[in-house]
């Protein structure tokens, strides 16, 4: 089912800003290739959610995308793999570390360490870039503000929460007005308050219709806004899709992807015979609604 | 195993108490589930059922011993404890080396290779079994550290996390680890965000809010309770199901749902 599944309009609308051809990548310190042949397209103004199995390459994707891989981390590969019009075997790093942005799972992992407010620590990069003082300041505080740290300006980033501190890492790449976000698991540390601020940002920013490609293990919380699911396992996508189509295919359910539970429970039902319509409940909430229905329906009526 | 009597904590930095008058027990056999917000003292109690800190007022007993009369490495043969970073314990080269340390450093019923073994298949990490712990990423670290405790053979495992980060084969082999403790008759403590790990796993579980016990009971009374959302907990799944379509008991297993359903088609 490899390529399979993305419904049509999407395709005909969306642009690919990252395509992968045959690509095979093997880290220096490795003996085998983490990514293997693999194809695939990215498609710009969608969300591309990415999960499967650890170790089955959804971090050194991501990490490609992110003009991380071949350089400056290293490792040999075979095939092409070209992002924003840019072959990464040739585009010098800051080309593409200027158009995407990315968040890690560890919050503190993001901040430089060498500013001490959280506006500072967007208008870093910024300066950086050479901009006027003005502009620095108006791009730095609408990018707070969109993050909901519009208070928290002053505040030291040591000092923030976890949920804070990838909203500031997010917010960093928006003032940069940077059209590519990739978030690699950047709830996985995160309490579930932490969790909610992160996944309602991320569910606004692609509603404006930011470009995401997220990489998560826990897909419950995402599975609802995301375009599109791609499943790479043993370096290969296994399966891509819309995840209502997706979740359907029983081979997910052996252990290749943690299964939200709603979907599980879904899933079960329908093994035993109690159809709760064709496409998997995405949320909790929907799951609830079609029990609720298929409960009233069968009711007898007087 | 563990019983706190009126435990308080404040850090020696200052701040606020972190625990502000906690008691509860922890029986061999058990497995108790702590759930709770950032800050509400899940990690501070933590280090209190084994010594790293000690309460500063109240007291912690560990099989009788009061905490504060003993190192905590004495009392670390007796609960073992797996922090959620498991860069913080891990220090050999090889992932077989790192689990024979805690075989050795432990005090089971068996001996050090048997312990060694067990935890090393419990853990599934025979693939793994030459590399260097820093080579494998940070959910397979987590699973060493974890392996190392286990392999101590401690009467209590304490886990902080453990499937934060794991996919659906590490979270199997840590469900799998948790049933197996309790029935070696063992006390398994684990904190975690997972609402629905608690809802399968635990005996009993205790919510914490602001250094306090919050809620406490079995998982069907306590995950459905409408005070857990003030602790920034929502239920579980199977609760949140019930609710919804109004169903009083809650559904344990799908079986219930089944029925219900079979029930209005009646």
């Amino acid at each position: 089912m490899s390529g399979a599944g993305l419904p049509e309009s999407a395709s005909l609308t969306a642009s690919t800003f990252a395509s992968f051809e045959e690509f095979t990548f093997t880290y220096d310190t490795a003996s085998e290739p983490t990514l293997t042949g693999l194809t695939l397209g990215l498609r710009a103004d969608q969300l591309t959610l990415i999960s499967g199995p650890s170790g089955g390459g959804k971090s050194t994707l991501a990490r490609v995308v992110a003009g991380f891989i071949p350089r400056p981390l290293g490792g040999s590969f075979e095939g092409t793999a070209r992002v924003l019009g840019h072959d990464v075997e040739s585009a010098p790093p800051h080309v593409l570390t200027e158009s995407v942005g990315v968040v890690f799972d560890n919050p503190f992992d993001q901040l430089t360490a060498a500013t001490s407010t959280a506006f500072d620590e967007v208008a870093y990069a910024l300066e950086n870039e050479g901009l006027p003082p003005d502009e620095i300041v108006a791009r730095a505080l609408e990018a707070l503000e969109s993050v909901g740290l519009a208070e928290m300006t002053g505040r030291h980033p040591r000092r923030l929460s976890g949920g804070q501190s990838q909203r500031l890492a997010i917010a960093c790449a928006l003032a940069q007005r940077k059209p590519i976000l990739v978030l690699d698991d950047p709830t996985s540390q995160l309490d579930p308050t932490g969790r909610e601020e992160v996944v309602s940002l991320v569910r606004t920013l692609r509603d404006a219709g930011t470009t995401v490609v997220l990489v998560a293990q826990d897909l419950g919380h995402w599975l609802e806004m995301a375009d599109r699911l791609v499943i790479l396992d043993e370096g290969r996508v296994t399966a891509d899709g819309h995840p209502a189509t997706l979740l359907t295919d029983p081979r997910l359910f052996d252990g290749t992807i943690l299964v939200p539970r709603c979907v599980a429970v879904w899933a079960d039902l329908r093994r035993r015979g109690i159809a709760l319509g064709d496409t998997p409940p995405l949320t909790t909430d929907q799951l609830v609604s079609s029990v609720r229905n298929l409960g009233r329906e069968r009711e007898p009526t007087p | 195993m563990i019983h706190l009597s009126e435990v308080r904590y404040t850090y020696p930095k200052g701040g606020a108490e972190a625990i502000r008058g906690i008691s509860l027990d922890v029986s061999m056999g058990e497995t108790l589930f702590v759930l709770g917000h950032n800050g509400a003292g899940k990690s501070t109690m933590l280090r209190l059922f084994n010594g790293l800190l000690k309460p500063g007022s109240g007291t912690v007993t560990v099989d009788g011993t009061d905490t504060r009369e003993v190192r905590p490495a004495q009392l670390s043969r007796t609960v073992g404890l797996v922090f959620q970073n498991p860069d913080a314990q891990l220090f050999r080269d090889r992932v077989s080396e790192e689990v024979s340390f805690g075989a050795e450093n432990g005090s089971g019923d068996d001996d050090a290779t048997e312990r060694h073994e067990r935890a090393m298949a419990l853990l599934d990490l025979g693939s793994v079994a030459d590399h260097n712990p820093y080579d494998l990423t940070l959910s397979w670290r987590k699973r060493v550290a974890i392996a190392s405790v286990v392999a101590m053979g401690t009467p209590v495992l304490v886990l902080d996390e453990p499937t934060g980060g794991q996919d659906a084969d590490g979270t199997r082999v840590l469900t799998d680890l948790i049933s197996d403790t309790r029935r070696r008759g063992h006390g398994c403590v684990v904190v975690t965000h997972d609402v629905d790990l608690a809802f399968d796993c635990a005996d009993r579980v205790v919510v914490l809010r602001d250094g306090k016990i919050h809620l406490e009971g079995s998982p069907m009374s306590v995950l459905g309770d409408p005070l857990l959302s003030r602790a920034g907990v929502e239920p579980s799944t199977m609760h949140q199901i019930s609710a919804g379509i109004g169903l009083d008991p809650p559904a344990r297993r799908v079986d219930d749902l089944e029925e219900y359903l079979a029930a209005a088609g009646g």
